[in-house]
């Protein structure tokens, strides 16, 4: 596991939280769960499971919730889908990894907004990060200044050959969210360049 | 009633005339409203939402600063939540009158009431979430099949909520930064059974009482003040130490020259009543 800066603090107390600026923390850390991980799960129905394996977005669910077995999503997991289906480069599918008769939301107790993770092919990660941060600005309105948030990206480098990824794991507040995660990305290990129909060497990096 | 007088009522809210009354004016609205719908005008009809929540909005402060008056803590705490939450929903629809009909006033004093009640703590849900379905047309909210109608948006001049019809509870948590404020922990009386109110209301008991009109400016200055281990005796060592760090007394601030404890300094706009102390000790 890589812990990339920030530090790990308690909530302050609810009365003094204005006063109190709440430190990040980001966690890098090496995952199996790829692009392919998600399109190949037995729980998927097949149209699911073919819908999931052209995308290279996809919003994945927790695995259960206290007693509840099934997929679960956080609480605005709509919206957000929604959103980055109308926002996402053109050519860049977006899925979720649930049968649509099987989606349901979990809404916690604090007012920590937690958003559901999201794996995402590299060259389109700070594009993504963008997306949340939008997101965001949308569902928290004037809030989004003073709101901390969790949020989970996977970086899928997988190159057809080798399956890896990079989970980023973010939490802190709202407005540093893309700063934060965007440093994590681009300081992530560049996938080897591979090589493209005629022998030209394509180097993936992501979009400035 | 035009819209207009509407508007230039909402825009003397801090020096409301007696007519017409709110609810005169909440019916004035839902009739121009129903009529601005059936014309199919959706401009019209969500500008006349807008004017509803903002009118809703000043009433709940107005009724907040009136409970605060007359000491109904409780209640007042949750108008001030139920102006925030309607302030959320008119926040990304109304942007011209922020000013003139006093909301980013409101917001801001809404923000600072609550900073100085005593809740800390919280009781909250934890649920699932099985179905729930568009306020506007009645759907299934899914995320890649459903309606078109956006959460927060204003279709025929209602707000498209979604509501939750089948749900599983797991269980009620105790927090300090709740979803919602409305559900602070009471404690319930040995002997009668019932709620009582436990906390401490001297903080929001002095700065309401230094005020004259709710539209007044005032501010609060958050510091500390070293008070002598002597104010203290009554504390043991064991119990939590009164600088209110959640630590023990004896580990904390007992081994040192005083104990730091918060200190707040009002300042207002206009001068307190005379006769108001300008110094209080809340143990």
């Amino acid at each position: 596991m890589k812990k990339l800066g920030g530090t790990t603090v308690g909530h302050p107390s609810y009365n003094s939280r204005m006063d109190n600026p709440v430190n990040h923390t980001l966690v890098c850390d090496n995952t199996d769960r790829t692009l392919t991980y998600w399109s190949s799960l037995d729980s998927l129905s097949p149209e699911t499971k073919s819908a999931i394996g052209r995308a290279s977005i996809i919003i994945v669910p927790d695995d259960g919730f206290r007693d509840h077995s099934g997929p679960v999503f956080p609480v605005g997991t709509v919206e957000f889908f929604r959103l980055l289906r109308e926002r996402s480069p053109r050519g860049a599918a977006v899925e979720i990894a649930v049968n649509e008769s099987e989606y349901k939301e979990v809404a916690l107790h604090s007012e920590l907004v937690r958003l559901a993770g999201v794996i995402v092919e590299y060259v389109l990660a700070p594009v993504v990060a963008g997306l949340i941060v939008e997101y965001l600005k949308t569902r928290l309105g004037s809030r989004f200044s003073k709101s901390e948030v969790e949020a989970s990206m996977t970086v899928d480098q997988s190159d057809g050959v080798n399956h890896k990824a990079w989970q980023i794991t973010y939490r802190g507040p709202a407005p540093t969210f893309e700063s934060v995660v965007g440093g994590a990305i681009a300081s992530l290990p560049r996938p080897e360049p591979k090589e493209a129909v005629g022998g030209e060497i394509v180097r993936q990096d992501p979009p400035k | 009633m035009t819209i207009e007088d509407v508007e230039r009522y909402l825009t003397s809210v801090a020096n409301r005339p007696p007519t017409p009354t709110t609810e005169q004016l909440s019916d004035a609205l839902r009739s121009l409203k129903l009529a601005a719908v059936g014309r199919g005008d959706e401009q019209e009809a969500k500008r006349l939402w807008c004017l509803e929540q903002a009118l809703k909005v000043q009433d709940l402060y107005l009724d907040a600063f009136q409970a605060l008056k007359r000491k109904q803590f409780y209640d007042a705490w949750c108008a001030f939540e139920r102006a925030e939450v309607v302030l959320g929903f008119l926040e990304r629809h109304e942007a011209a009158h922020r000013k003139t009909f006093r909301l980013d006033f409101i917001a801001e004093y809404v923000e600072k009431w609550q900073s100085l009640f005593p809740y800390k703590v919280f009781f909250s849900p934890e649920y699932l979430e099985v179905k729930k379905v568009c306020s506007i047309c009645g759907e299934v909210v899914l995320p890649r099949t459903g309606c078109y109608h956006k959460l927060g948006e204003i279709y025929g001049g209602e707000m498209c909520c979604h509501v939750v019809t089948e749900l599983e509870v797991f269980g009620i948590g105790m927090v300090e930064n709740p979803v919602q404020k409305y559900s602070v922990a009471f404690l319930r009386d040995e002997v009668t059974g019932k709620q009582r109110d436990h906390y401490n209301y001297a903080v929001v008991e002095y700065a309401i009482a230094g005020l004259q009109n709710p539209f007044d400016h005032w501010l609060v200055e958050r510091t500390t003040r070293l008070q002598p281990h002597s104010l203290f005796r009554h504390i043991g060592r064991n119990e939590p130490c009164p600088c209110e760090s959640k630590k023990k007394y004896k580990k904390c601030c007992l081994n040192r020259e005083g104990v730091l404890r918060p200190h707040l300094q009002f300042h207002w706009s206009v001068p307190p009543p005379p006769g108001m102390p300008t110094e209080v000790y809340i143990p």
